[in-house]
């Protein structure tokens, strides 16, 4: 047999003999197996490595004669030695991962050095809970809530500061607090967000919807001409509309009218008044139709059109009270403007020269 | 008889009787054991009663390191082992005497034996 091959066989047993003594002090195991690679060197020189056997029956034996408990009442004392244990080698495992690999030993040193952040956001998490369960949906910034939010956070470092080691019951409850509050928190801290990202999201459809209304909207929907008639009833051509603040009432926004033409709700084409002096004339109203339903600026140009004014609904309408008319008929109905009393005037002027060549509707 | 349950009783004085000359690190004291006719005996046990003359002060004990091998852990008697060997001496020449002269009655009896017996 190699010098090599014995060597391992004995660096396993005696690997194999300690491991069979973790319940013991390290010191003892220590004072137990001092020397052991050697004297089991010199066995396995004189008898080969078969004379070895089995490392627990070793330990066992070597327990026995220095006079030392067995390791089997040592496991059945409690679950909680065997917890420990299982800690301890969990330690020892670390240790040697950290040694051999100084990569995971830096990174173990960074995780320790960020638990101040965690005490911090384990704060914001329970500030986050008792948020939710108080119903402060609104994020407003109240010297009660700062005061508890710094309270929180002090409690916190001062929780993490303390050293627990020698009292298990507050560790386990310390344990359970990280947990709760890392889930909660972190619910809470997405919601939070998501909160506020609806929020953006509900201001800019606010504003789109704002924006999009410019337009004239009679019952909802969005017309396609204006028709001003005068205080005697007669339809006025070339009428400019602004509203109180001098703004041009247009019919759509302006990137939609600028250029120069127009499709209407309806599908008809609208024209501005090119007879306005330093203006794009689309709030003179009635704005000017295309004679030729099939005409296609794009191709044509706006300059090729030929215009018709827009149709009006109505030739004229009943004057105002007390304004002298050309025409002396009485006008039996009131004066509301009711549609019902627009269409009755309509019908009856019919008789009359219409003051435009306007098809009445 | 089973040699192994006899040994138990009698390895503190055994292994501090193969001390007694010389130092002698675990297996050095296997082998001396042995050599004397003990071939039963087995180094854990050895070792452990090492440790608990050691623990007992029976024994002194030091660490000579080896450049080529694993280090070696030499025992050595003290004079309380020396002391310990003494009384353990004696109390065994009693303990045998009594033990041979016990057996030795039960042949005189001429009671039939069990079976062979070794003498």
């Amino acid at each position: 047999m190699t010098t090599l091959t014995a060597d391992q066989d004995v660096v396993a047993f005696a690997g194999a003999v300690r491991a069979a003594l973790t319940d013991l002090a390290p010191e003892e195991v220590d004072d137990l197996t001092d020397g052991l690679e050697a004297d089991l060197h010199d066995r396995v020189q004189e008898s080969g490595a078969a004379s070895l056997g089995d490392p627990a029956a070793y330990a066992e034996e070597l327990r026995e004669a220095a006079g030392l408990p067995h390791r089997a009442t040592r496991q059945r004392r409690s679950p909680l030695g065997a917890i420990r244990r299982l800690r301890a080698d969990a330690r020892a495992d670390r240790q040697r991962l950290a040694d051999t690999h100084p990569l995971l030993a830096e990174l173990g040193r960074i995780v320790v050095a960020l638990r101040p952040a965690w005490w911090v956001l384990r704060a914001v998490g329970v500030y986050g809970i008792v948020a939710s369960v108080m119903h402060w949906w609104d994020y407003a910034v109240t010297l009660p809530r700062v005061l508890l939010l710094l309270a929180l956070v002090v409690g916190s470092v001062a929780l993490g500061l303390r050293d627990l080691r020698a009292r298990p019951v507050a560790r386990w409850l310390v344990v359970a607090l990280n947990l709760i509050t890392a889930v909660a928190g972190t619910v809470t801290v997405l919601s939070a967000l998501h909160t506020a990202d609806q929020a953006t999201l509900t201001q800019q459809m606010y504003d789109e919807t704002v924006f999009a209304t410019e337009g004239v909207y009679v019952e909802g929907e969005p017309v396609s001409n204006l028709f001003v008639y005068g205080p005697d009833g007669e339809l006025v051509d070339g009428a400019r509309i602004v509203d109180e603040q001098g703004r041009p009432v247009r019919l759509d926004t302006a990137d939609m009218l600028a250029e120069g033409f127009y499709w209407s709700p309806d599908g008809e084409l609208r024209l501005p008044s090119d007879e306005v002096p330093g203006d794009d004339g689309w709030n003179v109203y009635p704005l000017d139709a295309s004679a030729n339903p099939e005409f296609d600026p794009y191709e044509e140009g706006i300059a090729n059109a030929i215009r018709v004014p827009g149709a009006a609904p109505f030739p004229r309408l009943q004057p105002l009270v007390g304004v002298d008319t050309p025409e002396d008929e009485p006008a039996a109905a009131d004066d509301t403007d009711t549609q019902g009393d627009r269409d009755r005037d309509a019908d009856r002027d019919t008789t009359r020269e219409p003051t435009r060549d306007a098809p009445s509707r | 008889m089973d040699t192994t349950q006899l040994l138990k009783g009698v390895l503190d004085v055994a292994v501090l009787a193969a001390i007694q000359r010389d130092d002698g690190y675990g297996y050095d004291v296997v082998r001396r054991l042995r050599s004397a006719g003990l071939n039963a005996v087995g180094d854990a046990s050895v070792y452990g009663t090492l440790r608990r003359l050691y623990s007992a002060g029976a024994l002194t004990s030091y660490v000579v390191p080896s450049d080529d091998g694993p280090h070696r852990k030499y025992y050595g008697i003290t004079p309380q082992g020396r002391a310990m060997l003494e009384e353990q001496r004696e109390d065994w020449r009693r303990f045998a005497t009594t033990m041979t002269a016990m057996l030795a009655e039960h042949r005189d009896d001429n009671v039939k034996p069990m079976r062979k017996e070794a003498r």
